[in-house]
């Protein structure tokens, strides 16, 4: 499908900024026309008719002949429905401001690592999540340790108490995420978190105009041992937390028990820098609801022999100078 | 586009270090005032006119006439520039006779002998220095006596220094030797060794700022892992079903806490005294 514009025809796309859908070309808001293409293959553009490259998981691209954003109803369908998703609420320049605020003190990158012409190249992408809730219980039963010290005269006493620990609770984990894409790393994709999910509204393909997204591609029960990993984590250090002031906590029992479980499939905007250095990838991904940085920035050794050696000469002709000076005095 | 990026880069530099560029400029500045003024400052008139004139005093008949003749042409030039008197006197005498120190004999003739004369350039026992040196058998050595400014700017150990320079000559004569005492003497005199800052620590300081500076900037992270424990937990608590700290024993374990005391004296010593006359000198020698 693609999003038209019913004024002038042109490709409407989703506007962060103006939480509407926007034409680029006559600026009008809201003009959108849903235009259906049944049966048209997939490689074809309905637009131009142009060849489209297509990516396996991609659920839409953008023509490199007409620039039409399109979306693949067959993947955006049926299964591959997003239950929810949380629309971009960063447009691509705020972005740019981001990226650059967060690296402008970063001086040992590549001179044009934040120009205008490399940000460009920046591509707005919804990522398929697995959303998992679980209703756990956790039991503990241990002994803990304070210990007290103090001096009276020349002696010190160290008092160590002894206790019997003794937990039960239930904690109810609500949409515990884990992306559903093999293209996406795991590791960016669990620093790029938290989202706010107040935000998250039902599946609109609408918002999918002018981005890229995937549907999932790794299945729900694939991602869950993942999912069980965070939740374990969360349950430990809360349960850690309900027994903070003891100093050694021995465990006899410690026990997470899973009572029900669910998962939902959604959709969560990151945008994406890749900026190429050296015949090296260095990969930046953005929460495209909060802002959140996830990245580093490549070093110049160039820089960085530069400005230290810089700093090491400034210095020692600073306090050659100052001693000459007060040699002379 | 690359020199686009190059002009961009300098651009960046020059903006970094900007500020440093600045204060850099502005001390060489300073730097190049006073050199300029120091250049420029002249000695001051001769005040003293009673001391004598003769400046070398061989006693010892260790120079041949020409080096002593060479040494006074040099001692009138030196002292014009320097503004203080420079006197050499050479003995041959049994300094230890009668109980008496090598070093308190030779640091007593040393000063009678500036004082007596009534040396010093800008009054009588004003600016100047004086090089005592023994011949006499097994109590050979130099006594470098100074008075006036130079007796504040030799209180160290710039004594020493003189005393090391004529040592250091001595094997290839008297003349040279004496010839390195007036040079070091001006020398000294004139760039003052004080140092605010340690050379170790300009050696080292800068190399390990640069390197902290480098790590520092170097070091990155991906991102701080943001999400809170209760992130995706309803009602941001769990429910606590259970909650028990039962008491169950205490041990107590003592420990004797040992002190020490002590202290120690930290003793030291100046080269700076009041002569039998009552003039300040400061100085240094030894035995060769």
């Amino acid at each position: 499908m693609i999003f038209k514009c019913k004024n002038c025809g042109g490709n409407v796309v989703y506007s962060p900024e103006k939480k509407s859908m926007l034409c680029p070309y006559c600026d009008s808001l809201g003009s959108e026309e849903r235009e259906e293409h049944p049966g048209q293959e997939m490689q074809l553009c309905p637009n131009c008719n142009g060849e489209i490259p297509v990516l396996e998981h991609a659920s839409t691209a953008q023509c490199p002949y007409c620039d039409n954003y399109l979306i693949f109803d067959e993947r955006v369908s049926g299964q591959y429905k997003p239950k929810m998703m949380i629309p971009f609420q960063i447009g691509k320049e705020n972005c740019k401001k981001a990226l650059r605020d967060k690296f402008k003190k970063n001086i040992f990158a590549p001179t044009d690592f934040l120009s205008e012409v490399r940000l460009n190249s920046m591509q707005g992408v919804y990522v398929p999540f697995w959303f998992y809730d679980y209703d756990a219980n956790v039991d503990f039963t241990g002994e803990g340790t304070k210990v007290k010290s103090w001096t009276t005269g020349s002696t010190q006493y160290t008092e160590t108490s002894y206790y019997n620990l003794v937990r039960n609770m239930d904690i109810c984990f609500r949409k515990v995420p884990v992306d559903a894409s093999i293209q996406m790393p795991d590791d960016v994709m669990d620093l790029v978190e938290p989202y706010t999910y107040e935000q998250f509204e039902d599946f609109k393909p609408e918002y999918l105009s002018g981005f890229f997204a995937e549907k999932y591609n790794i299945t729900a029960d694939l991602t869950e041992p993942r999912a069980k990993h965070k939740m374990n984590d969360d349950a430990t250090q809360l349960l850690n937390q309900s027994m903070a002031g003891y100093g050694n906590i021995k465990i006899h029992n410690r026990q997470i028990n899973i009572r029900n479980s669910a998962s939902t499939y959604g959709l969560l905007p990151v945008w994406r820098y890749i900026y190429q250095y050296k015949g090296k990838e260095y990969p930046f991904y953005v929460n495209g609801q909060t802002g959140k940085i996830v990245g580093m920035a490549p070093l110049s050794k160039l820089k960085v022999l530069v400005y230290s050696t810089t700093i090491w000469a400034l210095l020692t002709a600073v306090m050659l100078i100052i001693n000459s000076i007060f040699r002379m005095l | 586009m690359n020199k686009e990026i190059w002009k961009e880069a300098r651009k960046q530099y020059f903006k970094y270090f900007g500020i440093w560029f600045l204060i850099l400029g502005i001390l060489l500045a300073v730097w190049l005032a006073f050199a300029v003024y120091k250049r420029m400052t002249k000695a001051p008139e001769r005040g003293n006119l009673k001391a004598p004139v003769e400046r070398v005093y061989d006693y010892a008949d260790v120079l041949t006439d020409e080096e002593e003749n060479n040494l006074r042409a040099y001692i009138a030039k030196k002292e014009r520039q320097m503004g203080m008197d420079i006197v050499l006197v050479t003995i041959k005498e049994d300094v230890e006779a009668g109980y008496s120190s090598w070093m308190y004999s030779m640091m007593n003739m040393a000063d009678d002998f500036y004082d007596e004369n009534l040396f010093g350039y800008d009054k009588v026992h004003g600016d100047g220095v004086l090089l005592l040196d023994n011949w006499y058998e097994d109590q050979e050595g130099s006594w470098f006596s100074a008075a006036g400014k130079p007796e504040r700017r030799f209180a160290g150990y710039a004594s020493d220094k003189v005393v090391d320079a004529v040592y250091n000559e001595i094997d290839k004569g008297p003349y040279r030797a004496y010839m390195a005492y007036i040079d070091t003497a001006c020398s000294l005199m004139n760039n003052s060794d004080r140092t605010v800052i340690p050379i170790l620590v300009i050696l080292i300081a800068p190399v390990v700022a640069a390197l902290i500076y480098a790590g520092r900037k170097m070091a990155q992270k991906k991102a701080l892992d943001t999400t809170k424990t209760t992130e995706y937990v309803e009602g941001d608590k769990p429910v606590i079903n259970q909650s028990r700290d039962d008491f169950l024993r205490k041990s107590v374990v003592t420990r004797h806490i040992q002190t020490s005391s002590g202290g120690g004296s930290r003793g030291g010593r100046s080269s700076s005294h009041v002569s039998r006359s009552g003039v300040r000198h400061s100085g240094a020698g030894r035995r060769r």
